[in-house]
């Protein structure tokens, strides 16, 4: 094993900061392609390009739980599983094989010894297989995923209709005036620019 | 990119006045200067010649695909570790050294924070005394001698700031009024006040009116570790590179890597020999050629240039290539407020606080720093969510969903950053295994922070967290605090001095072995300053600039 496969082992071990950056790694095809493909997988539904209809109901449910859909969208709405499912195709190619293996686990932790089992599970048996997860410390690369799916642009498939964005307040645009917030806003004499969920 | 109308094509064997290896902070202006003073200047850059049209806000890409780093082009470029008990290791994703591949270098990435050092950066190991174990040496300028430069700086590429109550003698005022403060600004200056600091003005290179043909900053929030659309940051790429093309006696070629600097039988450098875009080998012949990589790439092609003659490697009698690293340690604390701040728009900083920046012996160590109140992860979703939630909290579930809703737009960051004391355990050196993918030695970085830097962290942690806390915050999260293992700002690996057994170049930023080779970025760096090294580099840059001119008027190049 060389040093690279060591490191890309050693961060399917580790959970949750550094993992976002260590995802970062592998600027793979040309991106207008992918940009085509996450525009149809909005369209039609498309079948997945890369993960089998069993991994992509396991990875739905899991992220599902990731970022749970309830009085505003979560994962599945914000199709974090069409990102993925591009990503583990292109960008994070690399990250196939890897993310298959602990698929596996979590389906092991569900009982079950194929593709499937976790999305099969009810939501308290799916609680506690993400509790097991979470402290063996193999939930980091779902979560990290999750993140990428809810946050990336929608070009890439996830955060449909933006709802990733809206989740925390993030308002995409391209230039904005002061004020910026609530706390600036007596400095520019102005109401405060604030945004969609501050009253949430 | 288009390449530009008045940008000539010099032949490979026709001897040019210069070869710049670099184009970013150091390299745009050192490139700008030569060839406004009509001499004959190609730029060799490693990365592609990116315009302000090509610059997005796509975080998943530029940041997480490595679209500015260089994506797959770092693999193998760098390994970490930090001693040299240990077996380096490279990792993927984010390397260590997080600079910018793209013509202009990493003045298009950074965040723009623009401090100049102060008189007793350059002489503070005389008012101190030495503090054994370490490098700590004076520089062999003084303030007072950069002081034009740093005045020049503000004026040709553009400055936003205002006078702040510890700031080093100035010229000149500021070219460009401040950019409008954000609420992480408001909420600095109140707890800072409430907590008896000075608080003032952060002076940032980005427009906060429109100057010399180029537009202000429309506040689009996408500063830091991104380019900018409108070309408002004072970036190489906005304000130098536009005008050494104008020159018409400057050829930048992009996606050029070099790799060797060929030395002849007097000793001096003749030939600069780079691989293309096809990955073909290719030679430069210049009279002279200075080396502006950075603090990691300089020691790097240093290295790689041994010879017989030069066998520890080019302008190396000293020893000193790729040694005395300093990254400049950091602290933060992340504070949520009641309502909502949307630190995602606007620049990074606004506020700043140097009112710990000299040495306090009462406070037990050496060392100094400065604060400044900013979004830092806040101000990209994607960065947010991995970095912003503490430690301890899991990654999923209903508890999460609802924090990353609430804290996005009600939180900020205070920054610390603080000295690092050169040692000569901290280095550069080559790989003695890992290989880029041109098969060169990777860039090997050995570094731990000194006992003092990690210290003055943890010291400037403590003010902001009571500065946080007296600004109301509703929560603060002091974040984990150690070692430095990623750094943007690489300096020390071949500094200046006057004795060529203690330095690698001397104060014109010639080396001492080589004539005809010159060395300019924050590898000259003798101390690191307080934690914004880029107003130096181009100081540096501005001034190097008119020496070497007038050396090559005086055929003494």
């Amino acid at each position: 094993m060389n040093k690279r496969q060591q490191s890309r082992r050693q961060f399917l071990k580790d959970s949750s900061a550094a993992m976002g950056l260590t995802l970062a790694g592998i600027h793979l095809p040309s991106l207008l392609p992918l940009g085509e493909a996450a525009a149809k997988a909005r369209d039609t539904q498309a079948a997945m390009q890369v993960l089998t209809a069993e991994e992509a109901a396991d990875i739905e449910a899991i992220t599902s739980m990731v970022i749970p859909s309830g009085k505003t969208p979560g994962a599945r709405d914000a199709g974090v599983v069409y990102f993925i499912d591009l990503a583990l195709g292109a960008q994070l190619a690399s990250l196939l094989a890897p993310v298959r293996r602990q698929l596996s686990e979590m389906n092991a932790l569900a009982g079950s010894d194929s593709a499937g089992g976790f999305a099969r599970l009810d939501e308290t048996a799916r609680i506690a297989v993400m509790e097991k997860a979470d402290s063996a410390g193999f939930l980091g690369v779902f979560s990290t995923l999750t993140m990428f799916g809810m946050f990336s642009m929608p070009s890439y498939a996830g955060n449909r209709d933006h709802v990733g964005w809206d989740m925390i307040g993030f308002d995409h645009r391209h230039a904005w005036m002061p004020p910026f917030g609530y706390y600036d806003a007596e400095e520019h004499g102005k109401q405060s620019g604030g945004s969609s969920n501050e009253a949430s | 990119m288009k390449r530009p109308e008045n940008m000539p094509a010099f032949g490979l064997d026709k001897e040019v006045d210069f070869v710049i290896v670099g184009s970013g902070a150091a390299g745009g202006v050192l490139a700008k200067e030569l060839s406004q003073s009509g001499f004959q200047v190609v730029v060799l850059e490693q990365g592609q010649w990116r315009s302000e049209e090509d610059f997005t806000h796509d975080e998943f890409d530029v940041l997480f695909n490595g679209g500015l780093a260089g994506g797959e082009d770092q693999a193998g470029s760098q390994t970490f570790r930090q001693s040299d008990k240990e077996e380096a290791e490279e990792r993927d994703g984010f390397q260590p050294a997080w600079y910018a591949r793209t013509v202009g270098g990493s003045s298009v990435h950074f965040s723009a924070n623009f401090w100049r050092f102060r008189p007793l950066d350059f002489k503070e190991k005389t008012l101190l005394g030495p503090i054994s174990g370490t490098s700590f040496e004076d520089w062999p300028i003084s303030y007072e001698e950069l002081e034009p430069y740093y005045t020049k700086v503000d004026w040709e590429i553009g400055v936003s700031g205002a006078p702040g109550p510890f700031d080093p003698p100035r010229s000149k005022p500021y070219p460009l009024p401040p950019m409008p403060v954000k609420s992480s600004g408001v909420l600095f200056e109140k707890g800072a006040k409430k907590i008896g600091l000075n608080p003032q003005v952060a002076p940032v290179a980005i427009l906060s009116k429109p100057y010399r043909g180029r537009a202000s900053c429309v506040n689009c929030g996408f500063c830091m570790g991104f380019g900018c659309e409108t070309g408002a940051k004072s970036s190489s790429l906005s304000a130098m590179i536009p005008l050494a093309m104008a020159s018409g006696r400057c050829e930048l070629r992009s996606d050029c890597t070099v790799y060797r600097l060929q030395t002849n039988d007097k000793g001096r450098v003749d030939e600069v020999l780079y691989l293309d875009k096809d990955g073909k080998q290719r030679s430069q012949r210049a009279k002279a050629v200075i080396v502006s990589a950075n603090g990691l790439e300089t020691p790097r092609l240093l290295l790689m240039s041994e010879s017989p003659r030069f066998p520890q490697g080019l302008a190396n009698s000293s020893g000193l290539v790729g040694k005395n690293l300093m990254f400049n340690s950091h602290a933060a604390v992340n504070a949520t407020f009641e309502h909502q701040l949307n630190e995602y728009k606007g620049i990074q900083c606004t506020r700043i606080s140097h009112d710990f920046y000299e040495t306090d012996p009462r406070r037990g160590f050496y060392g100094g720093g400065g604060l400044d109140g900013r979004p830092l992860f806040l101000a990209m979703p994607i960065f947010y969510s991995q970095l912003f939630p503490p430690s301890d909290m899991p990654r999923w579930g209903q508890d999460f969903k609802e924090y990353l809703a609430d804290s996005f737009t009600r939180s900020m960051t205070v920054v610390g950053a603080t000295t690092s004391l050169a040692m000569e355990s901290n280095n550069v050196t080559l790989d003695p295994t890992v290989r880029d993918r041109y098969g060169l030695p990777a860039a090997r970085m050995t570094y731990l922070d000194h006992d003092d830097d990690l210290a003055m962290g943890r010291f400037l942690q403590g003010k902001a967290v009571d500065m946080m806390e007296a600004a109301g915050a509703r929560k603060v999260v002091a974040k984990e605090t150690g070692p430095t293992t990623v750094s943007a700002h690489l300096m020390g690996t071949c500094r200046m001095g006057n004795d060529p057994a203690t330095s690698v170049v001397d104060r014109y930023h010639r080396s001492h072995d080589v004539p005809n080779l010159f060395i300019c970025d924050g590898s000259s760096f003798v101390t690191s300053g307080r934690g914004q090294p880029t107003m130096t580099i181009q100081a540096l840059a501005f001034r190097a600039a008119d020496h070497i001119a007038e050396f090559a008027r005086r055929n003494e190049i």
